[in-house]
């Protein structure tokens, strides 16, 4: 992957807060280009001491530093590292911050320039404003599930995992924030940002709510078919686990779809004239089509309907993708230098830059570089601050 | 779709966008519906209207050569291009971004498109381009970025459960967010550069950088990738430990996943005698191992109850539970509506249509805010000709009848 000249927030100093995948997303993106993230972590608590394993995915290219906040010196610590810092991203309870002296009146007051960004399952505001969420309940809230699949107890196939919810988020947050930087640039001023999970994930579904709003017969696409195509759906060919995703959009498709299953009969049979017939008659097209691919093997399908322009492609899991030119050649999934796979920025320039990421930090790898060369503290000063278990 | 999104989520942010349509017909999207059947025709696509309001809409055909000399004059002023055309396209109608940069050293141009193109490097490496699909839908598209497969994963009857795709337009509009992303990020190293640069933002790599989970498997050496659920994965190999329980309405789901959330939660449901049995619920390997005997049990208190009743008495009790919603539930949520979330689409008859702002607010230290809850309009088609070709450029109200008749706007 190429280095940026000179990252576009180079100089930008972000005290982080968050866990889980939102908040880490966001910073690490803002790490890519170029910020310096600190995330304040603290033995003390499991959620930083218990790495799940995609822990590493999210945290590349930032500092750790172990703050106990609960000890009284720990917010001091870090309302003197905010002085001088730039931005704060948090995705605490409602209250936990205001709690240690840390929310975002207090820290403004000490850095008026201060952008202060804070994500929450339904926002800061509001009747819900204290509900506790995770990214997998908020799936549920949004009507993601109910649109992606069919709700049912064993909570398959419906949206859930992966999670949707943080990482979209994480994409409206980097937004948010990198709008706030480049208004600090001009104007000078910070920006109090309040960011709801539950819009985040209900604004990518605007069709599902037009429709229901305008009393439309057509529901908005669904996990399992686009309903402006017919025949569409994902359908089983022959082999172990091996489907084909298929979309006829139009009569040409339709017409090479019955070139590919030779059945030159079905493209002059009035159920399927046009979009419209095939629309009425959606569960015949999906049967033939069904019947057809069920005795084929995977790869040859794709190759007969692509050479013929029908929309299709085999549902490829995680290692299909990862091992396929086009992504190793884009370096979308680079592999950093311990050897843990990261993820890039999810766009690049014409010059190959698509973010720069050091290996993600050990629990406290960074207290020297915050303690002694921030904050000025001496080994005195560590000592005692960590027999009294504020630095852990 | 995607880059009409971007566009307007930084006309959200308080871009000036100048929307460019095909003369004649303008956007296709236009014609595409929903539609709101009291608004004008032309102006009565509810999808069109969300990806478009609060721009300014002008007409112009830059293949033609006039079209494409205007289009070099409004970029002299623009700090940003973004077109859904790869460079290549641009390229050969010389107005590819080291051309524009010629009269805009600070142009930021970038291409949102279904698929990234090669560099100079890459294909360098004597590569075809065989390996991205010539025919796609963002449905297809899904499948082969891995989404869609490892949506469905774990399931526990592979054969019979397909993968599922994204639903809606949330490929598009993802996709629309991560370049509005790029349009900020490649802004940002114009102001501090003074050059701008030429970026791409992918379709598919956009929800390809979606699969956290799956990203770190692969990296911790996982290979074969099964969708059969083992009988003792549990619960948690759904997303943590949660439950979707049935209740009189609809469903709810919960995640009591500490102890002392646990606790609360079979509290509220009277303390049953099964709650005692450590066996089955005492620590929550054990209630990850017996989720459904669990699922059963709760279910009975739930289908006592309405969804609503059972996420407020549960969120009272500190437990994490919501509602699973429906479209009609979103329009009508309390929290949405009180946080003013919808914008209200006008021209559409008597009864205004929702439609969802941005997802956050955004206070100034100057304490000015971002408008949430506002009245947007569709752009008309052309209506912005007369300020940006005569007004702003210069033209004469003949040359524009000219370009006009030339299909040039």
């Amino acid at each position: 992957m190429r280095k940026a000249e000179s990252g576009a927030l180079s100089g930008l100093r972000v005290i982080d807060f968050s866990w889980v995948l939102a908040g880490p997303m966001t910073t690490k993106m803002l790490a890519g280009m170029g910020a310096e993230v600190i995330k304040i972590e603290s033995s003390t608590r499991r959620e930083h001491t218990q790495r799940q394993p995609w822990w590493a995915v999210v945290n590349a290219g930032k500092k750790s530093c172990t703050i106990n906040l609960s000890r009284s010196q720990g917010p001091e610590l870090i309302r003197r590292l905010i002085a001088q810092s730039d931005m704060v991203v948090e995705n605490f309870s409602n209250g936990v911050l205001a709690k240690f002296g840390l929310d975002y009146p207090a820290l403004a007051a000490i850095r008026p320039d201060l952008i202060f960004v804070s994500a929450s399952g339904t926002g800061r505001e509001g009747p819900q404003r204290d509900a506790l969420a995770y990214g997998s309940l908020l799936q549920a809230y949004s009507g993601r599930a109910s649109v992606v699949g069919t709700p049912n107890e064993r909570v398959e196939a419906m949206g859930i995992l992966p999670a949707w919810t943080d990482p979209i988020t994480a994409l409206w947050e980097c937004c948010a924030v990198l709008a706030a930087i480049r208004h600090r640039r001009v104007t000078g001023e910070g920006a109090f940002i309040d960011l709801s999970m539950l819009e985040s994930t209900v604004a990518l579904l605007p069709e599902l709510l037009f429709r229901e709003a305008l009393g439309s017969a057509t529901p908005a696409a669904s996990g399992a078919r686009e309903w402006s195509a017919a025949p569409s759906g994902c359908f089983r060919c022959e082999g172990d686990d091996a489907w084909l995703a298929v979309s006829v959009c139009d009569d040409g498709q339709w017409r090479a779809l019955c070139d590919a299953m030779d059945k030159p009969g079905l493209a002059t049979d009035s159920r399927f004239a046009d979009a419209l017939a095939r629309a009425a008659h959606r569960s015949e097209a999906d049967d033939l089509l069904a019947a057809w691919l069920a005795h084929q093997p995977a790869g040859q399908a794709l190759d007969a309907l692509q050479s013929r322009g029908v929309p299709a492609a085999r549902s490829r899991h995680i290692g299909a993708v990862m091992e396929d030119p086009y992504f190793a050649e884009r370096g979308l999934f680079p592999e950093l230098a311990d050897g843990s796979r990261s993820i890039a920025l999810p766009w690049r320039d014409s010059g190959g830059f698509r973010g720069d990421f050091t290996p993600p930090p050990r629990l406290g790898e960074h207290n020297d570089y915050v303690f002694r060369e921030l904050l000025g503290l001496d080994a005195g000063d560590i000592e005692a601050l960590t027999e009294a278990g504020v630095l852990r | 779709m995607s880059a009409s999104f971007c566009a307007r989520v930084l006309s959200d942010l308080g871009a000036d966008v100048l929307k460019l349509e095909p003369p004649g017909a303008g956007d296709p999207l236009r014609r595409v519906g929903p539609f709101a059947p009291h608004a004008a025709y032309g102006d009565d696509a509810a999808l069109f209207a969300y990806l478009n309001h609060g721009k300014h809409s002008a007409t112009l055909d830059p293949s033609y050569p006039a079209g494409a000399a205007l289009l070099k004059r409004l970029v002299e002023s623009a700090d940003l291009l973004i077109t859904s055309a790869h460079a290549s396209r641009l390229a050969e109608l010389d107005l590819d971004g080291n051309t524009l940069r010629k009269l805009q050293p600070a142009l930021v141009t970038l291409a949102v498109t279904p698929f990234g193109t090669r560099l100079a490097d890459d294909a360098s490496a004597n590569r075809t381009d065989a390996d991205t699909p010539a025919a796609f839908t963002d449905f297809t598209l899904t499948h082969h970025a891995g989404y869609a497969f490892h949506q469905a994963r774990p399931v526990h009857a592979p054969s019979e459960q397909p993968p599922v795709a994204c639903a809606d337009r949330e490929v598009a509009l993802a996709t629309g967010i991560a370049a509005t992303n790029a349009a900020l990020w490649g802004l940002l190293e114009a102001q501090l550069h003074g050059e701008g640069r030429s970026i791409e933002c992918a379709e598919l790599d956009v929800i390809a950088h979606l699969l956290i989970e799956p990203v770190a498997d692969y990296g911790r050496g996982e290979r074969t990738f099964s969708r059969l659920r083992e009988e003792l994965q549990g619960t948690e190999v759904a997303g943590g430990l949660i439950w979707l329980l049935p209740c009189r309405d609809g469903f709810v789901m919960i995640s009591p996943r500490e102890e002392h959330q646990w606790e609360r939660w079979v509290e509220l449901l009277g303390n049953p005698p099964w709650s005692r049995d450590a066996a089955l619920c005492g620590e929550r390997t054990a209630r990850n191992e017996n989720w459904m005997t669990l699922q059963e049990e709760m279910a009975k208190w739930t289908r006592e109850h309405t969804r609503a009743d059972v996420f407020e008495r549960a969120q009272a009790a500190r437990v994490a539970c919501f509602p699973v919603s429906g479209a009609r539930d979103l329009l009508e949520n309390a929290q949405l509506n009180a946080r003013r979330f919808f914008d209200c689409w006008e021209g559409t008859g008597d009864t205004p249509l929702s439609m969802p702002g941005l997802p956050f607010c955004l206070r100034t230290s100057s304490g000015a805010e971002l408008p949430r809850g506002r009245d947007v309009a569709s752009p008309r088609l052309g209506s912005a000709n007369r300020a940006v070709f005569e007004e702003r450029l210069g033209l004469s109200p003949a040359h524009m009848e000219t370009l006009r008749q030339q299909g040039v706007v």
